[in-house]
């Protein structure tokens, strides 16, 4: 123990990081390298693409930089300028910014949740036409590919890259020192947040109540309780007493249980993670890209477990991300060539390895980085429990954008539960 | 024989200005005219082709909008508590950097250090100060014996408040004591020696002759901040979002919300109507100035 505390002393976020780059470096020198795609038998003329990502941190940015530069070498037609300065939900305002004014990159990095609303606005070119043709079309995660069609009827909208699986991390050596186990139901789970308690020097629970983040972690357990949210119908059910009942228990386990830490209303991404690292909180919603720094820092210690179910399903929420095509592109074979690239071979392992989440390529998950990383495996192993809640009803990013400050009034008893319940349901009927 | 010469037009000063008022025109004119007629549409960055005219619905809209209506609170609210404890901590330090003493030139220098940080950097910093786990703020506090356990400044609606406005009023008050110095030096010494040899006491020449001269300038700074801090969104945006739930939401962060929401022509509406507050109030306020000054 004596020794994991002095580890976690030492820990900082610039070692996160480094430890970040240095599992994607060294992935690429010892790895076999994948089959990478090659120059573009389409392209018969010089072409400039625009590309944009995000950047979750330094690493990040350097993963799109270099990949971006292994293309700009593989060939001498398509050149690539890259612009990964921005924040993910930065990304979303800027391309629909720039589609407004008609100066929208060729090819953007997106995820799952705002695809619909990028193809109703005009914003997406659909890939299906390119994809079926593409030899290693079979080598993609078939359910994955499925989620990217939004709606059944629709063609493929972008190539994923990755679907980042949101499961349990627990603190193993707290839970055999309360003598429970690790939860199988949310009741369970409320329980164990509880049993694991010994405020003020620790809580159960890791809570976030900034942004839409804190609401995202509880949707696979509204949906195991057999919330649909929405359905084809445009009929509601986020105000059912099933979906109550459970937001009464979580938000339970902070007034009332005082199970999670007294500064969730305005903890994010940053603070959980931090109580995670410092041992202040045993228990922590959240994806496996936090685990090489959290098995530095806390080692055999920190373990991790699908989400609780409440119903017989249980589910894990993973949102496929990828490039897509934008409408704005003038060339689209380029654009196709270069979306290929950066979801094969040794580019598609710089954005999962070196980010620490799992590809949705058959072929690749069976890296040994993937393999031997207990959390990215038992995310792998789970596909079949891969869930998101419908993000193609038309009024989910009505929701989404304008839920949050009501999850930190309930979260300040300023507001009941059910209110709160109402308020959600009145945002996916779009009357508010 | 004298005939009328016609008056002939100098271009020249027109020429001089018109490519600085072109560009006034389309940086600052052509998008306060379309920010006006985004204010009357239902637009949204998302379906922008298809906006329609909607008169004064946003405003209909506002009457009804509870984060506006308590908005305008919380606006005011952040203006006089900010401005308010800058001017505060901005008047003594300028008095007493104008006072000789060793090192004073290191002190002036030092004393802009705020000021040139990043506001993102200050929101941080002060972040981490105050966070409500490992903030330092929080340690002081219990070992003295102030507080039993650590509290949690940001979740809370008013101590996250007195929180922002500690950031911005330690990043904002050097400007304004910069300012003060600079008028300060300007009082003609005389008149400090002859109230001296009067017999007024620091007090009554403080009262007198400082103040007076420092006024004017005083009544300026505090409506040039007022305008800013209407206006400011990013210390308050970084540190809370806004919250917890609505308690930060002024105007400028609200219509920035509802941007990000892509929602521009209500955003418009709440960014105009608040213009409109502004220019109102800073007119009657530049109307009274001149008017004192004046029959001073």
């Amino acid at each position: 123990m004596g020794k994991t505390l002095d580890r976690q002393k030492d820990w900082s976020r610039r070692r996160t990081l480094q430890a970040l780059g240095a599992t994607g470096g060294t992935l690429l020198a010892g790895a076999p390298a994948l089959a990478q795609t090659v120059a573009a038998p389409a392209v018969r003329k010089k072409v400039k693409l625009t590309y944009w990502n995000w950047a979750d941190n330094p690493v990040h940015q350097k993963i799109s930089l270099d990949s971006v530069d292994m293309f700009n070498k593989s060939q001498n037609l398509i050149e690539v300028e890259v612009d990964a300065t921005m924040a993910v939900m930065e990304s979303r305002k800027k391309l629909v910014v720039a589609h407004a004014a008609g100066a929208a990159p060729d090819v953007i990095m997106t995820v799952q949740y705002w695809v619909q609303d990028y193809f109703d606005n005009g914003i997406l070119h659909p890939i299906e036409d390119y994809f079926k043709k593409w030899d290693a079309a079979p080598d993609f995660f078939p359910n994955v590919i499925e989620q990217t069609r939004s709606k059944k009827d629709q063609p493929i909208m972008f190539v994923p890259q990755t679907s980042i699986p949101y499961f349990l991390f627990y603190r193993a050596d707290w839970l055999k020192e309360a003598g429970v186990q690790v939860p199988d139901t949310f009741d369970d789970f409320v329980k164990v947040a509880k049993a694991i308690t010994k405020a003020p020097d620790r809580y159960g629970i890791a809570m976030r109540g900034q942004t839409y983040s804190a609401i995202q972690v509880i949707l696979p357990i509204w949906a195991s309780a057999g919330v649909k949210f929405a359905d084809e119908k445009g009929t509601v059910d986020f105000d059912s007493p099933a979906a109550i009942d459970v937001t009464e228990k979580w938000v339970g386990m902070f007034t009332k249980d005082k199970s999670a830490q007294p500064s969730a209303v305005n903890d994010g991404y940053r603070e959980q993670y931090a109580l995670m690292e410092k041992s202040k909180c045993g228990l922590w919603f959240y994806g496996p890209h936090a685990s090489p720094a959290l098995i530095t820092a806390l080692g055999d210690a920190i373990q991790g477990a699908p989400n609780p179910r409440v119903g017989p399903n249980r589910y894990m929420l993973a949102n496929p991300e990828g490039p897509m095509m934008t409408t704005g592109t003038k060339e689209k074979e380029a654009a196709w060539e270069f979306i290929k690239f950066i979801t094969s071979g040794e580019a598609l392992l710089l954005y999962t390895a070196g980010r620490a989440v799992p590809p949705v390529r058959k072929s690749a998950s069976l890296n040994p980085f993937f393999q031997n990383n207990r959390f990215i495996k038992m995310g792998l192993d789970n596909v079949s429990t891969w869930w998101m809640p419908p993000y193609e009803f038309n009024n989910w990013a009505n929701f989404q954008d304008k839920i949050p400050p009501f999850w930190q009034e309930v979260l300040r008893e300023k507001i009941t539960v059910k209110d709160f319940h109402a308020q959600g349901a009145k945002f996916l009927r779009g009357q508010a | 024989m004298a005939f009328a010469r016609k008056r002939r037009i100098d271009l020249l000063p027109y020429a001089m200005i018109a490519p600085i008022a072109a560009l006034l025109l389309a940086i600052s004119v052509y998008p306060a005219l379309y920010a006006f007629w985004l204010a009357m549409t239902n637009a949204s960055l998302l379906r922008l082709a298809r906006a329609q005219f909607i008169g004064a619905g946003n405003l209909v809209r506002m009457i009804d909008d509870p984060v506006f209506l308590e908005g305008l609170w919380r606006t005011l609210r952040w203006d006089l508590a900010v401005v308010g404890s800058e001017l505060a901590i901005a008047l003594p330090i300028a008095l007493l950097l104008n006072v000789a003493f060793r090192g004073r030139g290191i002190v002036r220098a030092a004393m802009m250090v705020p000021y040139i940080t990043p506001p993102a950097v200050v929101a941080l910093l002060f972040c981490y100060i105050v966070d409500g786990n490992f903030g330092v703020l929080n340690d002081l506090l219990v070992r003295a014996g102030i507080f039993k356990e650590y509290f949690s400044w940001l979740s809370d609606p008013a101590g996250s408040f007195w929180v922002i406005v500690s950031a911005m009023v330690w990043y904002g008050q050097p400007l304004m004591a910069l300012i003060l110095l600079a008028v300060r030096q300007t009082i003609p010494a005389e008149l400090y020696e002859a109230a001296r040899v009067d017999g007024a006491s620091p007090w009554r020449m403080f009262w007198h002759i400082t103040l007076p001269h420092l006024m004017p300038t005083i009544w300026f700074l505090l409506l040039l901040r007022m305008i800013w801090m209407s206006n400011h969104i990013d210390m308050i945006f970084i540190m809370t979002q806004g919250g917890p739930g609505f308690s930060n939401y002024t105007e400028a962060v609200y219509s920035f919300k509802l941007t990000t929401q892509f929602e521009i022509g209500y955003a418009s509406a709440v960014a105009v109507a608040l213009a409109l507050f502004l220019v109102t109030a800073s007119a009657l306020y530049v109307r009274h100035l001149a008017r004192s000054v004046l029959s001073s």
